[in-house]
């Protein structure tokens, strides 16, 4: 939105059409990524408990398996 | 005081419009610092200047739709006005918007958001209707004989014709979710009602009521929610019963330069802008009067069509 803080900078009075049409597009641009990005999940994700067994598979190292 | 003021006679307020009655009609004192003695707080509220500046583009907008602008021509127009209303000319910089929500760059997105959404109603089971005269129903500026010399003056955006029934549009901006809570909060509004009313004389036809488009203004987006405000003909003269009673009791308070407070009413729609006026000993009034408020050039004049 670098663009539109720069012709938000600006006396209105000085810009041009063409300075408008860029704003009204920049605009357009932000409500269509706005309407195309997925909804936001609110509900945290459930995380699986992990028990003693499983951590102490997760934790085996290369190592440790008599292959 | 009063000679500027072309809604008053003998110092008796007799044009009034829904801003006067709303303040008659929340406290006595609010409506004697506005009305009688015409000042306003030196900041003005960020609600007031953004829901402003919204409303009067929009009815820019739809103004030049009636005259047959072109859609696009219309929405840049738009544009260039609420950006130009958002500059502050004296100080050659865009106007302070203190608010995290209702910001310069908010208000500009929420226009284009909106006339993308809304602006072409081409498809659209809404039309501006027209009044008696033949000319679109856009910005309507009334004064009506509301009773025996009291008038009742406005302005009507837009007045529509939706499902083969009137209907006066109007705009609202909230920082807030919209949805039935927003709009139930609109059921007894004397505006709305006022408009109805309004909009049933100047067209001589039965309205039903209104059509209010609430934006909801996020940090990252804009939202639209259409509800509407429908009352009947004996809820109307109801409310213009009590509209008389209030006007009568407010004259009265004028000629006896009584202005009693309602205490129940400073912390409504954020607090009072007089709050700290009356809450302060009535010996240092003249002087924070002095340091935080001022008196606005142009006076509320209801009989001043915009």
């Amino acid at each position: 939105m670098s663009d539109i803080a720069t012709l938000f900078a600006r006396d209105p009075l000085q810009m041009s059409d063409e300075d408008f049409s860029l704003i009204v597009q920049k605009f357009r641009e932000n409500r269509s990524s706005f309407n195309s990005a997925p909804a936001i999940a609110t509900k945290k994700p459930s995380t699986p408990k992990v028990t003693a067994e499983k951590k102490a598979i997760l934790d085996l190292d290369i190592g440790d398996i008599d292959v | 005081m009063f000679e500027d003021r072309k809604s008053f006679s003998n110092g008796v307020q007799f044009a009034w419009d829904s801003t006067s009655l709303g303040m008659a009609l929340e406290c006595q004192r609010k409506y004697y610092y506005r009305m009688v003695q015409n000042i306003v707080p030196q900041n003005q509220s960020v609600h007031l200047i953004f829901g402003g500046i919204y409303a009067s583009a929009l009815e820019h907008f739809y103004k030049l739709r009636s005259h047959g602008a072109d859609l696009e021509e219309a929405i840049h127009s738009t544009v260039k006005l609420a950006m130009i209303k958002s500059w502050d000319a004296e100080r050659n910089a865009p106007v302070v918007f203190e608010d995290d929500k209702k910001t310069r760059v908010t208000l500009i997105r929420t226009i284009v958001w909106y006339l993308d959404q809304f602006g072409d109603e081409t498809d659209s089971a809404i039309k501006t209707t027209n009044l008696l005269d033949g000319t679109a129903a856009v910005e309507v500026s009334f004064a009506l004989e509301f009773d025996d010399d009291i008038l009742l003056c406005g302005h009507l955006d837009r007045i529509v014709d939706f499902g083969d029934s009137l209907y006066w549009m109007d705009q609202k901006t909230t920082g807030s979710t919209v949805g039935p809570y927003f709009f139930k909060s609109y059921e007894m509004s004397n505006q709305f009602h006022a408009y109805t009313w309004a909009g049933q004389v100047i067209l001589k036809s039965p309205i039903r009521g209104g059509i209010i488009d609430a934006a909801q203004i996020a940090l990252n987006f804009s939202r639209f929610e259409r509800g509407f405000f429908t009352s009947s003909p004996l809820q109307l003269e109801e409310w213009r019963e009590s509209m008389l009673f209030v006007i009568a009791q407010t004259q009265s308070n004028t000629l006896l330069n009584k202005w009693p407070m309602n205490f129940t009413a400073c912390d409504k729609y954020g607090g009072c802008p007089y709050r700290m006026l009356c809450k302060s000993h009535p010996s240092v009034r003249p002087h924070i009067v002095e340091s935080y408020y001022t008196t606005p050039e142009k006076p509320w004049d209801p009989l001043v069509p915009r």
